[in-house]
């Protein structure tokens, strides 16, 4: 199986995603190893840096230009030296890296925007607990990008009419939610 | 005309149609001028106003329009940065815009970041799991290679005591043979169960993708360090018996004797250190696991926490074993009197003759344990003073029965 039929898959099942992370492992271990010796900075990152191939792969303009493996070479190899230059060097002769690749994640925010993100994520948080689909609509239309067809197709939805005013009054729920909370900022 | 301006122009005709339902019929273009007007103003009253001025419809109404749209649209903006609408591009130069498009985008992240640790804590999970699994794993096969060695050394003795049975009998052979033969075939079983039943779990867990899957014994609940291991100490009551003797007294010449009786009550200990005894073996077995545990680096620091909690619970409960042990073990032949009842404490194993009660003509009493004589003296609650002077143990014995 090609790296590229192993990203469809991921895409469209969580479940696989272990299975992923077992197989480049060790071999991921040991490439950093020859930079950093600490192994739980080492396993923290290669589980952040298959968090992020886990997301890049559900992305649809997401391409992979190299090999599963030396996309997650390159993304904690640049972790690495970026965040922990004094700790870390380049000593490995393996040239399994994409010196071009610096994805990562976006988390370091100004104290405001951080503090917004996360009456944001407390919001949803309290959504989520609900039980009902406002979660679950707004996630799908949002952070996995799916058309109001596809959401409907997959909550059980009548139609993508349906989903738009349930989105809608969701959406409201969550505006009033968060902005409850905006004047604590 | 293209897709974008088709965008921007449809979801308007769609808000304005709730109020005026007419509004589906005007031209695109027709639409996209009024949108242009409207949105060459900087605030969100200002456009607001000249939208009501020009679909003639009420303030609220107007502000109703003017919210749903930038909303829409905001959401595709933040969706899509790429999008491209002249509407769009018009209402990115305004703040009220901006802010909706802010909101959208700091919603993604969220999602982001509460995926990303949910992702997380499930890879914790998995790391964990396959853990326990490996660490089953080698306690399963150090238990094998314990069963190995030790029926390897009974091979050996057997083979041994063979050796000496072989000069004296002549049925020796035959008997060791069959022995043999028994131990063998124990010992085949023992050694090809536990692979057997590893590979027999292996092969039912097989995974359908093509990525390397981990082979994982059968989890022994009994023997995993993350099985909750019950501490529970159900320590026996000791076991009581009790007679009332006569007191065996000194010949008194010439005078008759008052006959005494005395209630002997004896607390034998020995059950409630046995299962000290055995309390502690398991405790210490289960340290043994959780220091090879401990050694193991966790990446949930819950579980390693956990570990070390155990761990020092579990040397807690030894330490209380050992104190309770020792409590009783110090009990061992001390004694509680009044003048007619002693309670004599006993650690070891039961006696096997009835406890006799002697009392001589110096008012000093005396019990007779196991062929040996112990002072005691009345209202007290202390040792019992073995006697070893060869001229009072005569004097005891010389009592009447």
């Amino acid at each position: 199986m090609s790296d590229q039929e192993k990203l469809n898959i991921l895409s469209r099942d969580e479940s696989y995603f272990t299975k992923v992370y077992d197989e480049h492992k060790p071999y991921t271990m040991r490439f950093l190893n020859k930079m950093n010796g600490d192994y739980d900075l080492l396993s923290d990152l290669y589980q952040d840096a298959m968090v992020l191939l886990f997301q890049k792969a559900k992305d649809p303009s997401f391409k992979l230009t190299c090999s599963i493996q030396t996309y997650i070479n390159s993304v904690c190899r640049n972790q690495l030296l970026n965040n922990f230059r004094h700790t870390s060097r380049f000593v490995s002769k393996e040239m399994d890296f994409d010196p071009t690749i610096t994805d990562w994640f976006e988390d370091e925010f100004d104290t405001e925007k951080e503090a917004r993100i996360n009456l944001i994520e407390k919001a949803l948080n309290h959504l989520k607990e609900s039980g009902e689909k406002c979660f679950e609509i707004i996630k799908r239309f949002f952070y996995e990008k799916q058309s109001m067809d596809e959401i409907a197709q997959a909550l059980n939805y009548t139609n993508g009419d349906n989903v738009k005013n349930q989105k809608s009054r969701c959406q409201k729920k969550l505006k009033e939610l968060v902005f409850q909370d905006y004047g604590s900022i | 005309m293209d897709q974008s301006e088709i965008t921007s122009v449809q979801l308007f005709r769609k808000s304005v149609s709730k109020f005026i339902p007419a509004y589906l019929e005007p031209e695109s273009s027709e639409v996209l001028n009024t949108l242009e007007l409207v949105f060459s103003n900087h605030t969100f009253s200002e456009c607001a106003e000249e939208l009501q001025r020009k679909l003639n419809v009420s303030d609220s109404d107007s502000i109703e329009i003017m919210n749903d749209l930038i909303d829409e649209l905001a959401q595709v903006y933040a969706l899509n940065a790429s999008f491209k609408d002249p509407v769009i591009d018009l209402l990115l130069k305004s703040e009220f815009f901006q802010a909706q498009i802010l909101f959208y985008t700091e919603l993604n992240y969220a999602f982001q970041r509460n995926e990303r640790r949910r992702l997380k804590r499930m890879l914790s999970n998995h790391e964990d799991k396959q853990l326990e699994n490996d660490l089953e794993t080698v306690f399963i096969r150090m238990e094998h290679r314990r069963l190995k060695d030790k029926l390897r050394d009974f091979d050996s003795q057997a083979v041994a005591e063979h050796s000496l049975k072989q000069s004296s009998t002549s049925g020796g052979q035959k008997i060791f043979n069959k022995t043999n033969l028994i131990i063998r075939i124990a010992a085949m079983v023992i050694l090809i169960a536990i692979p057997a039943v590893i590979l027999f779990n292996n092969n039912n867990s097989t995974s359908n993708y093509q990525a390397s899957n981990k082979k994982s014994p059968k989890k022994n609940n009994s023997n995993s360090v993350f099985e909750k291991f019950d501490f529970d100490m159900n320590l026996p009551s000791a076991n009581i018996s009790s007679e009332n003797v006569k007191v065996l007294q000194q010949e008194q010449f010439g005078f008759g004797t008052e006959e005494k009786n005395i209630q002997i009550e004896v607390v034998y200990s020995d059950n409630q250190l046995k299962y000290l005894a055995k309390r502690q073996t398991e405790i210490g077995e289960y340290v043994k696991r959780l220091e090879l545990a401990k050694n193991i680096k966790f990446k949930n620091f819950t579980k390693k926490v956990r570990v070390e909690q155990e761990l020092e619970k579990a040397e807690k409960m030894l330490k209380t074993i050992t104190i309770q042990i020792s409590a009783i073990q110090k009990k061992d032949f001390t004694y509680q009197s009044t003048n007619s009842k002693i309670k004599v404490f006993i650690s070891g194993k039961k006696l096997s003759s009835v406890i006799k009660a002697y009392e001589l003509n110096d008012s000093t009493y005396y019990l007779k344990i196991e062929d040996k004589f112990y002072e005691y003296k009345h209202n007290q609650s202390t040792q019992l003073k073995k006697i070893i002077d060869s001229d009072k143990i005569e004097e005891l014995k010389n009592c009447v029965e």
